[in-house]
């Protein structure tokens, strides 16, 4: 068995390290489905209609609520950052009109009172 | 600059995505898979079209495939001839290769794709045939974007986590694969040297 191992050490080697990997890819995903995030957070390269689908909201309802141009409008879908520069504020302004928006269309758990 | 190429993605769309692929298929450093994973969010927030966003990865990806394929073809012919000559082994792998080269092609288009790149110009170098390489990098291509596309469509918001548990989920396969083939070896090996050890009638 011994002299095996010698004749073959880089095969067994090989092996031994393949089934490391199959171990730790399989704690990995052991990992990553045990602490699976909650939403992403906003960033300036999403889109309106990208947040909706996400929190599964109408994203023309965003647009309306929070005063910002439906891709119709704009001719093409805009990031946030787009929306913020062509109007000269900072892309946060954008992210607040949006939150203030999806709160309005999506009240936290624990302001429904019915 | 991931954030910065994503904010690109709206805009410029499928022309961006085939761009990217095509320059990560010849070796350079653009996290396309990450792209692409975003774009199934986009296609699924109705931003952009399904068919036109996939049809321009896999056009993307192709046509670099097929320029890595052809520098193979050109620069790494004789490089193998040379390497051959000193070294047996890389003449008898160069052999594999253009034998059974079509299913190294395939999986190393979405199972081992970070070997993907290399594994196009040794097909060219080994003289694997233009017809038999671009159907099997076309099957693999497909493959590979049907997962980050579709993965990018079903996790829209949250691409990260989603991105790390393909990442681990192909890295599984790919070891879990490689496993059963050096295991396979192994075994062949074993009885291999017991049946020399034999004696004979």
């Amino acid at each position: 068995m011994t002299g095996f191992l010698r004749r073959h050490a880089a095969l067994v080697a090989a092996f031994a390290v393949a089934l490391a990997l199959v171990a730790f890819f399989a704690l990995r995903i052991g990992h990553h489905a045990r602490n699976w995030p909650g939403e992403e957070p906003m960033a300036p390269w999403m889109t309106v209609g990208y947040i909706a689908r996400d929190l599964g909201l109408d994203p023309r309802e965003i647009d309306r609520i929070a005063g910002l141009p439906t891709p119709e409008e704009a001719g093409r879908p805009q990031t946030l950052e787009e929306i913020a520069t062509a109007r000269g504020v900072p892309v946060e302004e954008i992210f607040h009109a949006v939150e203030a928006a999806v709160r309005e269309l999506r009240p936290p758990p624990g302001d429904d009172h019915r | 600059m991931t954030d910065w190429l994503l904010a690109l993605v709206p805009t410029y769309g499928p022309w961006l995505l085939a761009l990217c692929t095509f320059g990560s298929s010849l070796m350079l450093p653009i996290p396309s898979s990450v792209l692409v994973l975003a774009a199934g969010g986009f296609v699924a927030a109705g931003d952009l079209s399904a068919t036109t966003t996939a049809g321009a990865v896999l056009a993307g990806v192709v046509a670099g495939d097929q320029g890595g394929f052809q520098l193979g073809r050109c620069g790494g012919a004789r490089l193998i001839e040379r390497l051959a000559a000193k070294a047996p082994p890389v003449g008898r792998a160069t052999a594999l290769l253009s034998r059974h080269g079509g299913l190294a092609v395939f999986l190393s288009r979405w199972l081992f794709s970070p070997l993907g790149p290399y594994v196009t110009l040794a097909a060219g170098a080994a003289r694997l045939g233009w017809l038999s390489f671009t159907l099997w990098d076309l099957a693999g291509a497909a493959v590979w974007v049907a997962i980050w596309l579709g993965l990018g469509y079903g996790f829209t918001g949250n691409l990260a986590a989603a991105s790390n548990l393909a990442v681990s989920t192909l890295g599984f396969i790919a070891a879990g694969v490689a496993a059963l083939g050096l295991g396979w070896w192994l075994v062949a090996t074993i009885r291999a040297e017991r049946a020399s050890r034999r004696p004979g009638p």
